[in-house]
């Protein structure tokens, strides 16, 4: 089964996404922080992340640029969240190295669609 | 500088001038043993005579040059040199010009050379001058010796001009090769030099003149050299007062001269003036306690407190040390001892700090008062008493008021610090009110001047006097004038037409005083014409001067008619004094017309007294006054103008047009002088008046620039202030925006997968209770904002009534409801103040401050609410031992969705606005507040306080719509 990571610091988006991604077809991994995020990707090595931009502490940037910096995860999918739909933040995800970025809010729909997307093009 | 230090040029060149002088005195002494002197008109023992004279005329007047700019000086003993040209013999001249620049070598000291040079020159000069006036009048006249000869006065112009010039350029020469300064940058070669030495030749030529009548008429014609001396002096004098003027010592000269100004007005008005010395007490202590450093400052300091309470008009000035002067115009005893005290509390109250002692110093001063009401007071006495006044007010223990009548001291007892034993003080209403500037001028009005104008309106009784004074004085001068009528046409016509146009030169250069006064030397060809044409010429030439004078300014028909009137029956009057007492004197000879020439002159002087009644009917000031104020200082120049008066008729007389034109030049001289003079003394009132004129102008423009930048200021501030609230706003938007979408987003979403998903029973509770939390969050978000945007906009209505602390606190505690982990403890006195506050609003902040208390004590923790009564305030601190502040959020905490940003309180849930609306709800109960914490982990205080008498400082009254309590109507 996909392993997905879910990381957002507001419970209520976690249980959001969770439910938006069916059951059965993926194993929903979830973290309130980038450093919980980071433990878990080591253990877990998920395949797609689905990572908030705007966290306490580390932000979802630098999570993807520490993900990015690592070699054995290059075939991890991420999908950067973020309630800024503005450019900078947009480039700056790509020059970070996320391959998918979704604004919020969004629907349950467009977030499925967004991660099936991601794991097809693996 | 030594001779053998000149340039090789220049000591060929003085050594040839040396050599030139030495050959022509040779020569001269060589032509005088043979027998071919000059002086032949005389006799030997007249000759000696004149030669005496003249040589010692000379030296006198040659030992007090004027000295100006330049490095230049004036000589009045230059028409005696003239003199000597013209009627001494080739080896008196030498003789004459040797000894006097001798008797300047000893005063003055200058190189050997250079006064040899003087000397050499001067003979060279004066020899080749006497060469051409020989040759010009013999050639001109055919050997006659008749000054009255035109010939002779164009032989005596040409020998001044060759001997100014020869002299000039010799020396200049020598200047030049000597010192490398080239003619054109020597101030022998300005205007201003060349015509004072032209009219002083032109002067030696008329005592030439003069000296043919009689050695001692010469000596007559010199007195006007004594006016041209001081003439020239004057601009140094002048140099010599601003010089003083840089000083100290100026400032307390200039003061006093304030005071001699105030003293005569005051004495002349009839109005009070005050003086004050204001002197710090036991200064010297503080010197030797604190130093003279903190001394200084102390002065500094008392200096500008008494500018302070001084009025725009009074003038003060330190005197000496901690001493000051303070002259009060227009006040009288009582306001000056009003503003004196007023002054001695100012410093009696004033903490002066200074930075060697923690407590302010007191420093305390004693103020000595004198005044003086409209009678004469010199300034060194009201200054006396003043000091003493001042001394014992020192001597009855300092910090009080010394008074001095002019006549005694007596102290004053230490007014109460209310004044009960003082007339009240009351400043700007118990003063008079800033003096008129037109009557502080000391006017100088001289002659005929014109009365100035006449108040305009309530005035008639005084108008139709001065009218009634105008026709009588006109009457009696056309009657004068009928009487001599028949011996007008008898009258030489050459002399009346001399002294006419004299007249009307003088009258059309007179100096203008001030709007309606003027100075001319018309009185010397009006007495002229006195004493060579009798009355009728004196009625006749004295005619002609008003209707110039008139001329020139507008005035009105009366006072035309007056002038002209009394210059009439003044010139009348001097000439009938002149011919009576002329003619018993007669036969001593012309020196004694000396006595009817000054009688003459003082008669006509005497028609000021009426012109000064006139304008005392005007003024409504006694004729007296006016008199010594405006015409007393005018005495000297008119006996001096008589004086050139009787030259100028002798002259005539004697020599006819030509001998009477060589002492129009010392006459117009006159105006010079007096301008000079005039100058100097109202040259300070204009410009007093200038400076006054200007800082009225420098006030205006101060006003309108003011406005105008108070008006861009109020633009700018509107357009920035628009800025800022279009800037919040946006900013604002953005965040609520945020805010309100995630929650949103957050429902539709969950909306989405109840409707589409099959969801488990726990999935679906999961998303149903995180929805009614969504929503919730986003319901109070709303209403928070909506609250805060009411209370910014002060559109929230506050219900202000007397509120029992105590009890809110403990229903607040209950609302908040049991936390075990987190228990409210209520630290409450048994006393408290109801506080006039909205209980509801109240309520809000309280339980804001305790929910936040709980919230941000994740790890549990006693939250402590104490309310106690500070002064007129009640202060109520919240306090938690949760998760603390940074330092750096402190200030930021009230702000609108502003957030402690970091992991451990993340997970805690708020709106941001819970603050931002404590604040505004506490600001508008007039209170403060503010938050205090130890550091992150060490909890948090949020301490607010409310006045206890309601008062909203900071919120304009119309802004917080109060309904019906006792305290919303007292306010």
């Amino acid at each position: 089964m996909t392993k997905v990571l879910i990381v957002d610091d507001e419970r209520g988006m976690r249980v959001l996404i969770r439910l938006s991604l069916r059951t059965g077809e993926y194993d929903v991994l979830e973290a309130e922080d980038a450093d919980q995020a980071w433990t878990a990707i080591q253990e877990h090595c998920p395949a797609v992340v689905v990572l908030d931009v705007q966290m306490p502490g580390r932000t979802g940037i630098e999570l993807t640029r520490t993900i990015r910096s690592r070699p054995g995860l290059s075939d991890t999918r991420i999908l950067l969240l973020s309630a800024k739909a503005q450019d900078e933040d947009l480039e700056a995800g790509r020059q970070a190295g996320a391959d998918a970025y979704l604004t919020k809010p969004f629907s349950p729909s467009q977030l499925e669609a967004a991660v099936a997307k991601l794991l097809r093009r693996q | 500088m030594a001779f053998g230090q000149l340039p090789a040029l220049a000591r060929t060149y003085v050594l040839a001038v040396y050599a030139a002088a030495a050959g022509i005195a040779g020569l001269e002494l060589l032509g005088a043993g043979t027998g071919g002197g000059r002086s032949a008109s005389t006799g030997s023992a007249d000759a000696l005579w004149l030669f005496t004279l003249v040589l010692l005329a000379a030296s006198l007047a040659h030992s007090f040059p004027v000295s100006v700019a330049g490095r230049q000086a004036f000589h009045v003993s230059l028409p005696f040199f003239v003199v000597g040209i013209v009627l001494l013999s080739p080896v008196e001249l030498t003789v004459l010009l040797a000894t006097v620049n001798a008797v300047e070598w000893i005063q003055r000291r200058m190189s050997w050379f250079a006064h040899v040079f003087n000397i050499a020159a001067f003979v060279l000069a004066g020899a080749l001058a006497q060469g051409v006036y020989t040759l010009v009048s013999q050639s001109a006249t055919n050997g006659t010796i008749d000054l009255s000869q035109p010939g002779r006065v164009l032989a005596g112009l040409t020998a001044i001009a060759t001997f100014a010039l020869v002299n000039r350029v010799l020396v200049a020469a020598a200047v030049w090769m000597g010192n490398g300064v080239p003619p054109r940058q020597q101030h022998m070669f300005t205007a201003e030099s060349v015509l004072t030495d032209a009219i002083l030749l032109i002067m030696g030529l008329a005592m030439a003149q003069l000296a043919v009548v009689g050695p001692w008429v010469m000596v007559l014609g010199a007195t006007p050299l004594l006016l041209i001396h001081r003439a020239l002096d004057i601009p140094n004098l002048r140099a010599q007062r601003s010089r003083d003027a840089l000083t100290e010592l100026s400032t307390v000269a200039s003061f006093r001269d304030m005071c001699a100004r105030e003293l005569s007005r005051s004495e002349r008005f009839g109005r009070p003036v005050a003086l004050l010395l204001v002197d710090l007490d036991r200064l010297g202590e503080v010197n030797a306690n604190h130093g003279h450093h903190v001394g200084d400052r102390v002065i500094q300091e008392t200096g500008r407190l008494l500018e302070d309470a001084t009025r725009e008009y009074d003038l003060a000035t330190r005197v000496v040390g901690g001493q000051y002067a303070i002259l009060l115009p227009e006040t009288d005893m009582t306001s000056a001892i009003a503003a004196a005290d007023h002054m001695r509390l100012a410093v009696a109250q004033h903490p002066y700090v200074v930075p060697t002692s923690m407590e302010p110093l007191n420093v305390t001063v004693s103020v000595g008062v004198a005044g003086v009401v409209g009678h004469h007071a010199a300034v060194d006495e009201l200054f006396a008493a003043t000091q003493s006044a001042l001394e014992r007010a020192k001597q009855s223990g300092r910090d009080r008021i010394g008074i001095a009548r002019m006549s005694g001291t007596r102290v004053m007892t230490k007014p109460s610090t209310d004044g009960a034993d003082l007339p009240p003080i009351e400043i700007g209403s118990s003063r008079t009110g800033p003096d008129e500037p037109t009557q502080t001028e000391p006017v100088v009005c001289c002659e005929t001047s014109v009365p100035p104008n006449l108040p305009e309106g309530g005035a008639a009784p005084r108008q139709s006097r001065c009218v009634a004074l105008a026709l009588g004085v006109t009457l009696a001068a056309a009657a004068l004038v009928l009487l001599n009528a028949s011996a007008i046409p008898q009258i030489d016509p050459v002399a009346m037409l001399l002294l006419i146009s004299f007249v009307a030169l003088s009258e059309s250069r007179a100096l203008g005083l001030f709007e309606n006064s003027s100075y001319s030397v018309s009185a010397a060809p009006v007495l002229a014409a006195g004493m060579l044409l009798g009355v009728p010429g004196a009625v006749v030439v004295a005619m002609v001067a008003m209707p110039i004078r008139a001329r020139r300014r507008v005035t009105r028909w009366y006072k035309l008619a007056f002038n002209v009137g009394l210059q009439v029956l003044a010139a009348a009057g001097a000439g009938a004094v002149y011919e009576a007492v002329r003619e018993p004197l007669l036969p001593y000879g012309p020196a004694f017309l000396i006595v009817p020439g000054a009688l003459a002159g003082f008669v006509y002087y005497l028609h000021t007294v009426v012109v000064a009644f006139a304008m005392s009917l005007e003024l409504r000031v006694g004729v007296w006054k006016v008199w010594a104020e405006h015409f007393r200082w005018l005495l000297p120049q008119y006996m001096v103008l008589s004086l050139l008066a009787l030259l100028l008729a002798l002259a005539y007389r004697e020599f006819g047009l030509v001998g009477a034109l060589a002492f129009v030049a010392p006459a117009l001289m006159m105006r010079f002088v007096a301008k000079q003079y005039v100058d100097r003394t109202v040259g300070n009132v204009r410009q007093l008046r200038a400076l006054n004129a200007e800082l009225a102008e420098q006030i205006a423009q101060r006003a309108a620039a003011e406005k105008e930048i108070a008006r861009l200021a109020r633009e700018a501030a509107s357009a920035e202030a628009a800025q800022e609230v279009a800037r919040i706003r946006g900013e604002l938007m953005s965040v609520v925006s945020h805010e309100m979408r995630t929650p949103l987003g957050s429902l539709i979403g969950f909306t989405e997968l109840l409707m589409t998903r099959d969801l488990s029973q726990e999935e679906r509770h999961e998303c149903l209770t995180l929805m009614y939390e969504e929503g919730h969050r986003l319901a109070s978000l709303i209403n928070d904002f909506l609250d805060l945007q009411r209370m910014e906009s002060n559109q929230q209505t506050m219900r202000i009534e007397p509120v029992d602390l105590a009890a809110l606190a403990q229903r607040v505690a209950r609302v908040a409801g049991d936390d075990p982990d987190r228990p409210i403890e209520l630290n409450l006195p048994p006393d408290l103040p109801a506080v006039p506050a909205d209980p509801d609003r109240l309520e809000q902040v309280l339980l804001n401050l305790l929910s936040n208390a709980r919230k941000y004590s994740p790890d549990g923790g006693h939250i402590e609410l104490s309310i106690r009564q500070v002064g007129g305030f009640v202060e109520v601190v919240v306090e938690d031992r949760g998760l603390g502040l940074p330092a750096e959020a402190i200030p930021h905490l009230f702000d609108k969705f502003f957030r402690v940003d970091n992991s451990d309180r993340r997970k805690i849930q708020g709106t941001g606005l819970g603050l931002a609306i404590v604040k505004q709800i506490v600001v508008a109960h007039g209170g403060q507040v503010w938050a205090e914490s130890d550091g992150l982990g060490q909890g948090a205080r949020f301490c607010f306080t409310l006045p206890l008498a309601h008062a909203p400082a900071r919120q304009p009254p119309g802004q917080l719509p109060l309904d019906g309590t006792p305290e919303a109507q007292a306010a």
